[in-house]
């Protein structure tokens, strides 16, 4: 039978919550995992704040809103971020690296690795994800995706590829990224949130390795510049987290017509991504992945 | 007929004047801006960005070891500053090039211009891929069932929703949930 053992940590004014599954493991072995790799994942969470936040003085990002762009070359290895967390175990990732003028290589910092990926969503949804919008630098719509996909990877990943668990996925306030090992077949089903009420959902997904990000109007810290006022709700679904939550803004922002638009012309964007949208009508809608942009079955929420 | 000629004379003469118009005023404005924002699109939008396309071709390429491993015209800003200690904090002037890990969307490199120990111009380069990457393992693709699920379903490990805070969390769905795993 399979047991699952559930944490939650507070950072970035976000509950995160962490759950293992096992299916030969008894539920106190699986407390015990779950105890060592918190907080290890509760540090990286803080270094991510400290480094990101644009309501902290000392962030490398608020240094940036002041014009200091040297985060950028800085040497990751200078910092706790991500590198040192990984030590002790093999990078689970290639990192990329920062090439000096007099050709020596460093690894890339946290800080230009974001700012790289904001750059790309901003190209890849033609402007209707902007980093820049206000005037100021505000990577906020992309970090939490960013860091609970990487925290998952580094921390998560190893104990599933190890067989110290057979599933294991993270969540930030409704993002989430999941995983299962190939021997298992377990699957996560995952509830699509009903915004009118907090107790029920409108969909359910099943997946095993991929990411599932939502977006709302009610939703803060995020500042969507918005377009259009035709969706309450995107929920995108995809490989990765990262995109999944830069294209559910997205959604948010360029209303579902030009979203339909944008992942239709987007071949990597159209085989990948799955969504569910809540318009503001209340019906509901889907996106399925290599499908044109006909429109899906539409669907009262049921709220029982 | 006469009056035809001449309107057709005037309009080719008109579209001239506002097409050097275009590339005299508008289009050196466009492409400046381009660059000193540090946001040109890659290689496909102007010169400039073709330009610093090839050139992070070649600093990849040959930048092992070679002091003028990066692009030729900040060459000579590096000779400037090349007794700065390595301890010191101060940036060595010349381009430094980020090179992101590709990702299924493509490939991002940052050329960063430092002149003056100060950055200048950050410039986005987007580095064709060869073809998407796959995942290396075979993904079961995510099913999605309409069925909606009432409060506190043993059917459901997570919700996704829009942003939830921490002080809002106590009684939501998921801490319900949550909670309901741990007690199995």
């Amino acid at each position: 039978m399979t047991v699952i053992q559930a944490r939650v940590i507070h950072a970035m004014t976000i509950p995160f919550t962490i759950q293992l599954a096992s299916d030969t493991a008894s539920a106190a072995q699986l407390a015990t995992l779950i105890d060592t790799v918190t907080p290890r994942i509760a540090d990286f969470l803080r270094q991510v704040d400290a480094t990101f936040s644009p309501f902290r003085s000392d962030s490398q990002v608020t240094a940036a809103r002041h014009g200091d762009w040297s985060p950028l070359l800085a040497d990751a290895s200078d910092r706790h971020l991500p590198q040192s967390a990984a030590q002790g175990q093999l990078p689970s990732r290639r990192t990329g690296i920062t090439l000096a003028p007099d050709g020596t290589r460093r690894t890339q910092s946290a800080f230009a690795e974001v700012y790289a990926l904001t750059e790309q969503a901003k190209q890849l949804t033609h402007g209707h994800f902007d980093p820049m919008h206000v005037g100021a630098y505000d990577p906020t719509g992309i970090v939490k995706g960013w860091a609970v996909e990487r925290a998952h990877e580094q921390f998560l990943m190893p104990l599933i590829k190890s067989g110290q668990c057979d599933a294991a996925a993270l969540g930030g306030g409704g993002d989430i990224q999941t995983a299962v090992a190939d021997t298992s077949d377990f699957t996560w089903n995952i509830g699509v949130q009903d915004p009118s009420n907090p107790h029920g959902t409108v969909r359910t997904v099943t997946m095993r390795n991929g990411g599932i990000a939502t977006s709302g109007t009610s939703q803060r810290g995020e500042h969507i510049t918005r377009s259009t006022y035709d969706l309450t709700q995107a929920t995108v679904i995809g490989d990765h987290l990262t995109f999944a939550d830069m294209w559910a803004t997205t959604a948010i922002s360029a209303g579902e017509r030009t979203f339909r638009e944008l992942v239709a012309a987007n071949p990597a964007a159209q085989a990948d991504l799955m969504a569910v949208f809540v318009r503001a009508d209340g019906t509901v809608s889907e996106l399925k992945p290599g499908r044109s942009t006909s429109p899906s079955t539409h669907r009262q929420p049921d709220r029982s | 007929m006469k009056t035809l000629t001449r309107t057709a004379i005037a309009l080719v003469a008109g579209l001239a004047i506002i097409g050097d118009a275009f590339l005299l005023f508008v289009k050196p404005h466009l492409a400046q801006q381009s660059t000193s924002a540090g946001l040109a699109a890659a290689g496909t939008e102007s010169g400039a960005g073709s330009t610093n396309s090839s050139d992070a071709g070649a600093a990849d390429g040959n930048s092992a070891g070679s002091p003028d491993g990066t692009a030729s015209d900040s060459s000579s800003d590096s000779s400037d500053s090349s007794d700065s200690s390595d301890s010191s904090s101060a940036l060595t002037d010349g381009t430094y090039t980020s090179v992101s890990t590709p990702n299924e969307y493509g490939e991002i490199q940052l050329q960063v211009k430092v002149s003056g120990g100060k950055i200048t111009t950050i410039t986005t380069v987007k580095v064709p891929t060869h073809g998407r990457s796959q995942s290396v393992n075979a993904q079961a693709i995510p099913e999605l069932t309409e069925r909606a699920i009432s409060a506190q379903s043993a059917d459901i490990q997570f919700v996704s929703g829009a942003t939830e805070t921490s002080t809002a969390f106590v009684n939501s769905l998921q801490d319900a949930i949550n909670q309901a795993l741990n007690a199995d």
